[in-house]
């Protein structure tokens, strides 16, 4: 049955149909709260669940960015249950919290159903309903008279990886604005400048076969990445070692070998580790010498990196690094050194990063069973033909450029120095204007405060979302789009070892009046085009549907929309990956020697250390480093308030360990206040032995600003609002971990 | 302290050779999991679920798949993970043991109750009928396992039921279906070629509370590997959460 959210209690005990009494007794005003809003249309009886009943609808999820395959239970247009889809090849009928809770994010009594208009100050939380018609026109005044003022460069353009984020990349760029920020350099963009400049492009893992699995930080068990988190839970019952290097005893951790490295250090620990497999004559002489190039530069680089010099560095003891090393020469080749996924922790991150590649290169780690390899690729979409007249396009505003970046990719932006240009007006022509797609950006970048005066400095701020989140609950207007369990997407494709089509479709109506993404750049478009004369009319460009564009991409496939939305998913015949071409030659790597690079000519090229030095740590006494991640039930910042997902964890804890709780006289479950040099937050302690004294954790999207999100409003702290401004000087991701946060006991 | 969690002994193999060969005469029912309660040879099967502890990762997936399946009210729980933290820096583990009614064949609850509201169904599970069940809680108290909850929506007590609605379309329960680790197996423990029969004869097994001698019809591999050591030293340190409720002892 459809979960009634207003039976569901709030955590403050009072039960939502209070809450909702309560609001809309108070809101009988012009601009009405929140939540009288929502409402009565979500009261209805529905019958006991069963699944003799109602249909299957297979489709992709979007809980978070791993697009698993789901099977959909509706029962007369309710959404009751979600399954896994056992075809799918990368997730074999498994769904993890987030993935059943898609059900509760679809019925979200928070949920945004039509366009909301700002009625109050911003931020202050009064907003009044406005038509679509309304919303269109409102919005397309003001992005009208910025471009008027400013210039199509007076537009900043950010949105969070997603199947549909081109439709909304396409409206800027036509727009004429160079200037977009995506989430790339919120993640994993130090990690991709470092493996593409060593080997051209990132490996998979044959996680179940590896025989040795050194993971830094990497957090599979939490932070899912499929397969992986399954591989390698197979890997380990196959017998697999699994070291995992972190300040943090993660689940991953837990269930390896668990090394508490000293933060920022693990450079040291990965020099020393290639220090020990030259020294002792462990490195695959064969693979070292035809695939790699620099291999005598790195053997005196190294040199100094000793075991000992990296235990007074990293807290791991030489005798550990040196066993470690011979560890992994007998395993080798089947040995994974794994890349890992969200890399924005340290300012030196890229440099790191590439020492994983080069350490597995000596290994001769790669190109075979067990180790690390390129996968199969993905399968060839058609594209789709998109009306579009070149429009000429300024230089970005904040010199994220191929001058100051010229390793990282820049269409990707970086919101740190982006939010510094604003802020001191260093770009040539300021930002005036904000579009922003399912980007939460006031909970995703460091240093809040700093985040919230750049929007200060905003004429008109526009979000696309679906719920309230931080940075929506701060926007000028709202516009509600369609959950993706109401919506057609465009196809997708993953890399992997089995090469699929997946479909994400609608299987319910959608709520209230939301929108497509599609459907929403129309109506503004339409909007626009009353107001400024384009090459060729938003109508013409826009002039396509969802299923046009399927049409298009599935053009030279041997299946058609029809079928797709029947299945689910289409599985190419001839699968099959061959290892050895890279070992045995027939391949080249994209790199400028075609080889795996010890010494990076990209990088020497471009004015950086060409082989990776250690920068020693400075710590600050009597505080802590500040470190983040992951939990299961949560994605990023975004489904926090999900009522089922919170419930499993009310609100977030700083991570204490018991010698530093001892010293501050801090008890487990107290509120304590952490402080850092950008801002303080208050926030529950939890006194656990799995993390170094010298660390502190936080997990990410709590400590929110918006009231619009009911379940989380008022529980936990931001880390956000802690974390220093910092980011990775070759890739521009930002560095999370470079806060020194100090604990104080309330 | 939680009450579940205290002096567990785990028994071994030896155990469940003894329930083998208990249940040996009535074995030889051949079905797949969940295809019901129509055997082919007409005899009765007897499900069971088989937890491998190694494999799970506490992610939850089961505790919401639970809730979305069953529409379990919020803040009561048919299936929940216990997170068991202990040790001391730097030597510490973490385990994970996921919980639910434990279907026992010599169930106290159905003891306890005074309405026949609750019963032994044919194949095993420990079933509720919401309609006669009077509310009297007496059912709640008499769980070992602390597995059953009054639920305010039908008034009646209530806990897992191993998905029957699914099972009776031949599917799995949602918590077995949803892990993608596949760290629960659910099968017929009447059939000696079942999956779930298989891994139990062919790995040393467990069940919880043994000494309450309500012969459980969940298994668990690894058991042992989170509860052990069970009788801390003074300083040593465990850490037992759920999303039901934190306790710490230290």
């Amino acid at each position: 049955m459809k979960p009634d959210p207003h039976k569901q209690v709030a955590p403050s005990g009072l039960s939502r149909r209070g809450f909702l009494t309560l609001c809309a007794g108070a809101g009988a005003g012009a601009a009405m709260p929140w939540r009288s809003f929502q409402a009565a249309e979500r009261q209805q009886q529905v019958p006991a669940h069963s699944w003799s009943r109602g249909e299957v609808i297979p489709s992709t999820c979007n809980m978070c960015v791993n697009r698993c395959g789901i099977k959909c239970h509706v029962v007369d247009g309710v959404l009751e249950k979600i399954d896994g889809d056992s075809r799918n090849p990368k997730t074999a009928g498994g769904t993890c919290a987030k993935g059943q809770a898609g059900i509760m994010a679809l019925y979200d009594p928070d949920r945004i159903t039509h366009p909301l208009i700002r009625a109050g100050k911003r931020g202050e939380g009064k907003w009044r309903r406005a038509s679509w018609e309304e919303a269109f026109e409102y919005t397309a005044d003001k992005i009208d008279k910025i471009i008027e003022k400013h210039g199509p460069e007076g537009l900043l353009f950010s949105s969070c990886t997603d199947l549909t984020e081109v439709f909304f990349i396409k409206f800027g760029k036509y727009l004429g604005t160079p200037n977009f920020a995506r989430h790339a350099t919120l993640c994993l963009a130090s990690r991709n400048v470092g493996y593409f400049a060593t080997m051209g492009g990132v490996p998979d893992a044959d996680l179940v076969n590896a025989k040795y699995i050194l993971m830094f930080g990497a957090n599979r068990m939490e932070s899912f990445e499929l397969p992986h988190n399954r591989d390698l839970i197979t890997g380990l019952q196959n017998g697999a070692r699994l070291v995992v290097v972190d300040p943090r005893m993660t689940v991953t951790a837990s269930k390896g070998e668990w090394l508490p490295i000293r933060p920022r250090t693990d450079m040291a620990l990965t020099l020393a580790l290639m220090h020990v497999l030259i020294k002792e004559d462990l490195y695959d002489r064969e693979f070292v010498a035809s695939v790699t190039t620099g291999f005598d530069e790195l053997k005196a680089h190294v040199a100094p990196y000793t075991p000992e010099w990296a235990e007074q560095e990293t807290g791991i003891s030489a005798r550990t690094i040196v066993k470690m090393a011979r560890e992994m020469a007998a395993a080798a080749p089947a040995v994974v050194v794994y890349p890992g996924r969200r890399s924005s922790w340290y300012t030196n991150d890229a440099q790191f990063r590439r020492t994983l590649p080069m350490l597995m290169a000596l290994l001769g780690a790669f190109d075979t069973r067990g180790a690390s390899f390129f996968n199969a690729g993905k399968v060839k979409l058609g594209s789709f033909d998109w009306e579009l007249e070149p429009v000429e396009v300024a230089p970005r505003f904040d010199g994220f450029d191929e001058e100051n970046f010229p390793l990282a990719h820049h269409e990707d932006g970086g919101y740190i120095n982006l939010r510094d240009n604003i802020l001191n007006g260093t770009g040539k022509n300021p930002v005036k204007g904000w579009m922003l797609y399912k980007q939460n950006t006031l909970a995703s970048v460091a240093d809040s405060a700093k985040t919230l005066r750049m929007m200060e400095t905003m004429d008109f701020i526009c979000a696309i979302d679906i719920q309230p989140s931080q940075t929506a609950w701060m926007a000028d207007i709202i516009l509600p789009e369609t959950l993706y369990l109401e919506r057609l997407d465009p196809l997708w494709t993953p890399a992997g070892t089995t090469k699929y089509v997946g479909i994400r479709q609608p299987v319910v109506k959608p709520q209230g009046e939301a929108k497509t993404l599609l459907e929403i750049l129309q109506g503004l478009g339409a909007a626009l085009d009353k107001r400024r004369e384009f090459e060729t009319p938003f109508a013409d460009v826009y002039n396509f549907t969802m299923e046009d564009y399927l049409d298009a991409q599935l053009k030279k496939l041997p299946v058609d929309r029809v079928t797709l939305m029947k299945d689910g998913l289409w599985i190419p015949p001839g699968q099959g990956l061959k290892l050895g071409e890279y070992r045995n030659g027939n391949k080249q790597f994209k790199t400028p020697s075609g080889k795996i690079e010890f010494v990076s000519e990209r990088f020497r090229r471009n004015g950086y250390d060409p082989l990776p030095v250690y920068e020693p740590v400075v710590e600050e006494p009597g505080r802590q480093r500040l470190v983040t991640g992951r939990y299961a039930w949560f994605t990023h910042a975004s489904n926090q308030n999900n009522i089922w997902l919170n419930s499993l964890h009310p609100e977030n804890e700083v991570w204490i360990n018991p010698d530093l709780a001892k010293e501050k006289k801090i008890e487990d479950g107290e509120y304590v206040k952490v402080r850092s040099p950008v801002g303080e937050i208050r926030i529950m302690a939890y006194v656990t032995p799995r993390i170094r004294k010298d660390t502190v954790f936080i997990t990410h999207g709590f400590g929110t600003n918006s009231a619009g999100q009911n379940t989380l409003y008022g529980k936990g702290g931001a880390d956000q609002a802690l974390m220093q401004d910092r980011a990775d000087t070759i890739s521009n991701n930002q560095a999370l971990h470079e806060t020194f946060v100090e604990i104080v006991k309330l | 302290m939680t009450h579940h969690a205290r002096k567990l002994k785990p028994e071994r193999r030896d155990f469940l050779k003894g329930l083998g060969v208990a249940s040996a005469a009535v074995a030889g029912a051949t079905t797949l999991p969940g295809k019901a309660l129509a055997t082919v040879s007409g005899r009765k099967p007897r499900y069971g679920m088989l937890i491998d502890t190694r494999k799970c990762v506490g992610c939850h997936a089961c505790s919401v798949s639970c809730r979305s399946e069953n529409n379990v009210p919020m803040r009561k729980h048919r299936s929940w993970v216990e997170y068991v933290e202990k040790g001391s820096f730097p030597d510490v583990t973490l385990n994970f043991v996921p919980r639910l009614c434990n279907q026992c064949s010599e169930p106290p609850c159905v003891e306890a109750c005074r309405d026949d509201a609750t019963y032994i169904r044919e194949d095993g599970i420990v079933a509720i009928d919401p309609d006669t069940c009077s509310g009297c809680k007496r059912c709640v108290r008499a769980c070992p396992y602390n597995a059953r909850f009054m639920n305010p929506d039908t008034g009646a007590a209530d806990k897992c039921d191993f998905c029957i609605d699914r099972l009776a379309q031949g599917m799995e329960p949602a918590c077995v279906a949803s892990c993608f680790n596949k760290a629960r197996i659910f099968g017929d423990l009447n059939d000696p070629d079942s999956n779930i029969s298989r891994m139990i004869a062919g790995n040393t097994v467990s069940v919880l509370h043994p000494e309450e001698e309500t012969r459980p019809n969940v298994f668990y591999i690894g058991l042992d590997k989170a509860y052990e050591d069970d009788a801390p030293a003074p300083e040593s340190y465990l850490r037992i959460t759920t999303q039901r409720k934190q306790n710490l002892r230290r």
